[in-house]
């Protein structure tokens, strides 16, 4: 901190909730506005501290790497036109301008819930007016499925997972979702048996099975759940359809489900457009290649940071127009012609519904909250003709429309009618390599000839990524490493204290990757950062010793094959 | 590929007999020179010893230590000046702070007594440098591997 | 018993076996009201605000907010870390220079754990600022001004009498659980011959012994069961009511100036009509002495459960313990004597990429512990697996600190892991 704090500034607290994932941590955000402002912090932001909101009742005050860093993650957007910076009005109007003089089948809207539910209602209202739906990225699991949905509903609680018997895990939570993890350990000293179905061995887990992406759930026999298990899964973007249906079917009526979410309010966000007819997340993309899609509204949706394809900055050029209204700069500002800055996340006024179905208020401790996001999205739609929105009756709204209770302390569910009846429908869905195979440039998805000989390939792999808040946000962390098994490292040839080149058949290499020795599945590499050989959610990749030495050592041949001896 | 997984098994097993891996931490005016004695009078001396030269003995810091110890070394020693001798006035006087502090933690976690060793070598002491080094070796054969040492390592 | 105002910082669940009283009891003051000038370092008195609706708030006569008061008006200070409330379980301490945020602030808090230390720490001298700590809350900043990172000079510390404070949202569930009132309902709190008082809007009150609370691990923190500072002696004014006879309960503080600087801002209170003040009794004295003396007796005891001896711990038992760390470093962020900031040696020579058994992070941070922990439990606070960090950490620091005789955080000693000499090494 440079400059003396002015004795006229108070300090801004706000009883926040973290936006790295769907977990709900409750944080306090404090704001200090000094003369530093003036001067301009890195990125003209005030400064920005967290303090841990013990009275949470989602996470009692504790946070996970990313919510401990959160106050570095703030970079506040700046409005602009053309990359010329604007006042947040002239953005709107221009904003406006265009929606107007557009078809409607060339315009899509996009929020995957990085926002308030207020403010995603008000995209809503702007889509009704305009006569397209709001998109929540997510739809492109549900589009076959439909009626699953009803399945993967709210209401089981991180304290039903301390208490659960029995707790199938299909997600990593030491790296995608932290927090869980205080709840599984207590649910483990209560004595519950807690299996983990995937690529990782978890310490946590009392029983560890490998189950490969691409395995039918059906085909693991040690899959069995009953009505004393939770399964604990996710629902991302890159959720897979078929994964997702079986797991439904199996247990579906029968055991609890908890779905974490990626995005701070995805839960939120899917409630509220769960009667709209959306596209799913590759319908748009695909769109976009073609240009038929002209406009893209994104509300704090980073299109490009939640793709995992380097490629989507070009595919970007393809729209007329890219409207983005963002409280964050991400790298999504960049590509945009027309950004809309609004509040830092932190102060909005507004609610947000986490994975369990808790509805949580941002409120201010001490200072004032802020409605510049709503007011700009009610802008928009008064620009359009519209009626001016009001936030008091949008909020009522949202909360009627989800059903929940204004209380952060209770989570309540609306009364279910009764579920549909669940039909058989994974075997009718395309697999893992044919779904991702159409994500985005098919050409990179080819394999590699040495997969395709059947032998030989022993330095050939699968690479997956380990979502993580991180990731999603694109955040920087110290996880610039890939995850391999120990015989991998082997197979490959691959030295302690050296590095890996890792490519792809696409011949994108990265080259001197550091990589970490894991328990886990042999012939996959994992990383938690967007690498440029990955062009989609499953990448074949051959993993080489990197020729790039730490200085003054040197690799013998008669080393080879006794991987990690120094 | 499973032809692969068994031959890289197979060469995964440890070949059974331990040989124990000793980080030597020398100062550069004293036991550095010590060795350097020991070599030049043909001392007989065990060869598990990897010597690492720095400039006092007060130089190495817990991090060093630990490191060591985390990437698979199965005992560490730290060798300096006797105390009054010190190149830097005092410094030795700090090495011993501080060893005192790391060698309480590692007991404390459960590492053996033996396994970390400070003692003060002089560049006359030649003989008490090979004589300190198989002795150490001696007891870390006996202790067997580090509790420390990584699954894998070898 | 206990209830310091302005204290979301404090509690004190009385000690059980305090004896009954059958005398008449003593006055808690002697003499007229003191000046300004009469107020000495290492004078004991009793005090009270001169504005009735902060005496009746604070519910111990409110003499520390009137001192903060007097302190931010006269321009003392700039800056005060007020409470901010928001329910009887949530307050957010806020830097402030009105007025008005000081006087809301009143009030008394067991529910709740702040760290003004790190809080503190923010603004990096930038401001002068005047703050109510617990004992842990001082030694933290003590041994962070050991390390020179905070200003002596900048602040100003009235520390609080501290019988333990209790986690929010676990006391939330007591709430509702065990006293079987709704948590939004609770209006006030107070302890009192070692219960925990519950007063809800209907102007009920509910109590719970604490004793039995702790027995299902719902009472006080781990930490505070077995602290062994309980009067902030470390900081320039020492408040409590511990000492407060019959005659003034409920009405007025204990206090006892420490330092010249305490002195000058007691003066300044008292001088400026923030505050009346008369001598303490000699009965007075000891009735705060022996309720001290009654506390640490307690900690003793739950000390020798709670933490076990040297050696007993193997490697194994470690690599347990620490095998769900998510690497968050949030147990470093609220370390109230970890002095080095965002570049620490912990983390800067810490890569997950290693893969080590046990991280280097905590191999480094136990050992930087061992001679400034001061066992204050925020680290197990805001762990998010629940690792008992604080525990772990004294295991390391207990017998260290015991056989150098060194104290964290009560004086300027120098810490020992920074000396050139041990003399006990000798």
């Amino acid at each position: 901190m440079s400059g003396v704090i002015d004795p006229k500034f108070k300090e801004n607290v706000y009883s926040s909730v973290c936006f790295g994932c769907g977990f709900g941590c409750g944080v306090f955000m404090r704001e200090l506005e000094t003369k530093a402002v003036e001067t301009g912090t890195a990125c003209g932001a005030p400064i920005l501290n967290i303090d841990y909101r013990k009275a949470s009742p989602v996470n009692q005050g504790k946070l996970c790497r990313f919510g401990v860093n959160l106050a570095n993650i703030y970079c506040p957007a700046a409005s602009s036109v053309k990359g010329k910076a604007v006042s947040d009005k002239e953005a709107v109007a221009k904003a406006a301008e265009v929606l107007k003089n557009i078809n409607s089948s060339e315009i899509a809207l996009l929020s995957v819930g990085g926002t308030t539910n207020e403010e995603h209602l008000a995209l809503m209202k702007i889509g009704e007016k305009l006569g397209v739906p709001v998109n929540t990225g997510m739809t492109g699991l549900f589009k076959d499925i439909g009626k699953l949905h009803a399945y993967t509903g709210r209401g089981t609680t991180y304290e039903d997972v301390e208490t659960a018997k029995k707790i199938y895990l299909l997600v990593d939570p030491y790296v995608s979702y932290p927090l869980l993890i205080r709840r599984l350990v207590h649910a483990k000293a209560k004595g519950a048996e807690i299996v983990s179905f995937g690529l990782k061995e978890l310490p946590i887990a009392t029983e560890n099975v490998i189950v490969e992406p691409g395995t039918s759930l059906y085909d693991v026999k040690e899959f069995a759940p009953d009505a004393e298990t939770i399964i604990i899964s996710d629902l991302t973007p890159y959720t897979h359809a078929k994964r997702l249906a079986e797991l439904v079917e199996i247990a579906g009526g029968k055991s609890k489900f908890l779905f974490m979410r990626p995005f701070v309010n995805a839960a939120g966000a899917g409630y509220l457009s769960k009667h709209t007819k959306q596209k799913s997340f590759d319908d748009i993309v695909s769109k976009m290649e073609t240009g038929e899609l002209k406009v893209l509204v994104c509300l704090d949706s980073d299109l490009i940071d939640i793709c995992f394809n380097d490629g989507m900055k070009e595919t970007f050029k393809n729209l007329e127009h890219a409207i983005v209204i963002s409280s964050r700069d991400t790298v999504i500002c960049g590509a945009a012609d027309i950004v809309i800055a609004t509040e830092p996340f932190y102060k909005k006024k507004g609610s947000v519904m986490n994975s369990e179905g808790r509805l949580i208020s941002i409120t201010a401790a001490a200072g004032e909250m802020s409605l510049s996001g709503f007011n700009a999205l009610s802008g928009i739609l008064e620009a359009l003709g519209g009626s001016a929105l009001d936030y008091d009756t949008i909020h009522a709204e949202a909360v009627s429309m989800l059903g929940a209770s204004e209380d952060e302390y209770k989570v309540t569910v609306p009364e279910k009618k009764t579920a549909p009846e669940i039909k058989k429908i994974s075997d009718k869905l395309p697999g893992l390599e044919a779904t991702f195979s159409s994500f985005s440039e098919p050409d990179s998805f080819v394999s590699s000839a040495s997969m395709e000989d059947g032998e030989a390939g022993a330095d050939a792999a699968k690479h997956l990524y380990l979502t993580n808040p991180f990731l999603w946000n694109g955040a920087l962390d110290n996880d610039n490493y890939v995850e391999i098994s120990r015989c991998q490292v082997k197979r490959s040839a691959l030295l302690k204290g050296f590095t890996a080149d890792i490519s792809c058949a696409c011949g994108e290499v990265k080259k001197a990757t550091r990589f970490k020795v894991s328990q886990m599945a042999d012939g996959y590499v994992l990383s938690q950062r967007k690498q440029p050989f990955a062009k989609a959610p499953v990448t074949h990749v051959t993993i080489a010793c990197s020729s790039t030495k730490p200085k003054g050592l040197t690799v013998s041949k008669a080393s080879k094959g006794c991987g990690l001896s120094q | 590929m499973s032809e692969v997984k068994e031959t890289a098994a197979s060469s995964c097993a440890s070949s059974g007999e331990f040989i124990p891996k000793i980080v030597m931490f020398c100062c550069n005016w004293c036991s550095y020179a010590g060795a350097d004695g020991a070599g030049i009078a043909r001392f007989q001396q065990p060869t598990n010893v990897r010597v690492i030269r720095v400039m006092c003995s007060s130089r190495v810091d817990p991090i060093h230590i630990y490191t060591a110890f985390l990437e698979g070394a199965d005992a560490v020693l730290v060798t300096g000046c006797h105390i009054g001798d010190c190149h830097y006035v005092n410094a030795n006087d700090k090495t011993l702070v501080k060893y005192k502090f790391i060698k309480d933690m590692l007991n404390e976690m459960g590492l053996e007594d033996d396994r970390l060793m400070l003692r003060w070598i002089s560049a006359a002491e030649g003989q008490q440098f090979a004589e300190f080094v198989a002795e150490m070796v001696e007891k870390v054969t006996a202790l067997g591997p580090s509790p420390l040492r990584k699954e894998g390592v070898v | 018993m206990s209830a310091p105002e302005n204290a979301a910082q404090a509690g004190t669940p009385a000690p059980t076996g305090a004896p009954p009283e059958k005398k008449p009891p003593a006055p808690s003051a002697v003499g007229d009201l003191l000046k300004g000038s009469d107020i000495q370092v290492g004078g004991k008195y009793i005090g009270w605000s001169v504005r009735e609706d902060i005496r009746k708030a604070g519910g111990s006569g409110g003499l520390v907010t009137a001192v903060l008061a007097g302190a931010l008006e006269k321009g003392l200070v700039e800056h005060v870390l007020a409470l901010k409330k928001s329910s009887q379980y949530e307050a957010v301490s806020v830097l402030t220079s009105d007025v008005e945020d000081v006087y809301a602030s009143v009030g008394s808090m067991h529910m709740l754990v702040s760290n003004p230390g790190k809080h503190l720490r923010q603004f990096q001298n930038d401001a002068s600022i005047a703050l109510v700590v617990k004992p842990c809350d001082m030694r933290g900043i003590r041994e962070q001004q050991k390390r020179n990172v905070i200003d002596p000079d900048r602040i100003f510390t009235i520390g609080l009498n501290c019988g333990g404070t209790m986690m929010p949202y676990k006391m939330r569930r007591v709430t509702e659980e065990v006293y079987g009132v709704d948590p939004n309902d609770v209006r006030a709190e107070e302890i009192e011959k070692g219960k925990l008082i519950l007063e809800t809007a209907d102007g009920q009150h509910h109590a719970q012994s604490i004793e039995v609370l702790e027995e299902d691990n719902n009472g006080r923190r781990e930490n505070c069961r077995y602290c062994i500072v309980k009067i902030a002696t470390n900081s320039d004014l020492a408040c409590g009511n511990w000492g407060v006879m019959p005659d003034y309960s409920g009405k007025a503080t204990f206090v006892e100036v420490m330092t010249e600087k305490g002195a000058e801002f007691l003066r300044n209170a008292i001088d400026g009509g923030y505050a009346e003040a008369k001598m303490a009794s000699e009965p007075a004295e000891e009735a705060r002495s022996k309720v001290n003396g009654v506390m640490l007796k307690m900690s003793a005891k739950t000390k020798e459960q709670i933490i076990v001896p040297l050696h007993s711990q193997t490697f194994e038992a470690f690599k347990k313990e620490l095998v769900n760390c998510i690497n968050c470093g949030a147990c470093k962020t609220v370390c109230p004597p970890c002095a080095c900031g965002t570049e620490a040696k912990c983390t800067a020579f810490d890569d997950p990429a290693d893969g080590y058994d046990i991280s280097l992070f905590h191999m480094v941070r136990f050992l930087h512990l061992m001679d400034s922990c001061v066992s204050c439990g925020q680290c197990t606070d805001v762990c998010p697996a629940d690792i008992p960090l604080a525990n772990l950490y004294r295991k390391f620091a207990d017998p260290l600190q015991e056989e150098l005789n060194y104290v964290t955080g009560m004086d300027d000693r120098t810490p020992p892991f920074f000396e050139i000499k041990l003399e006990e090494m000798n």
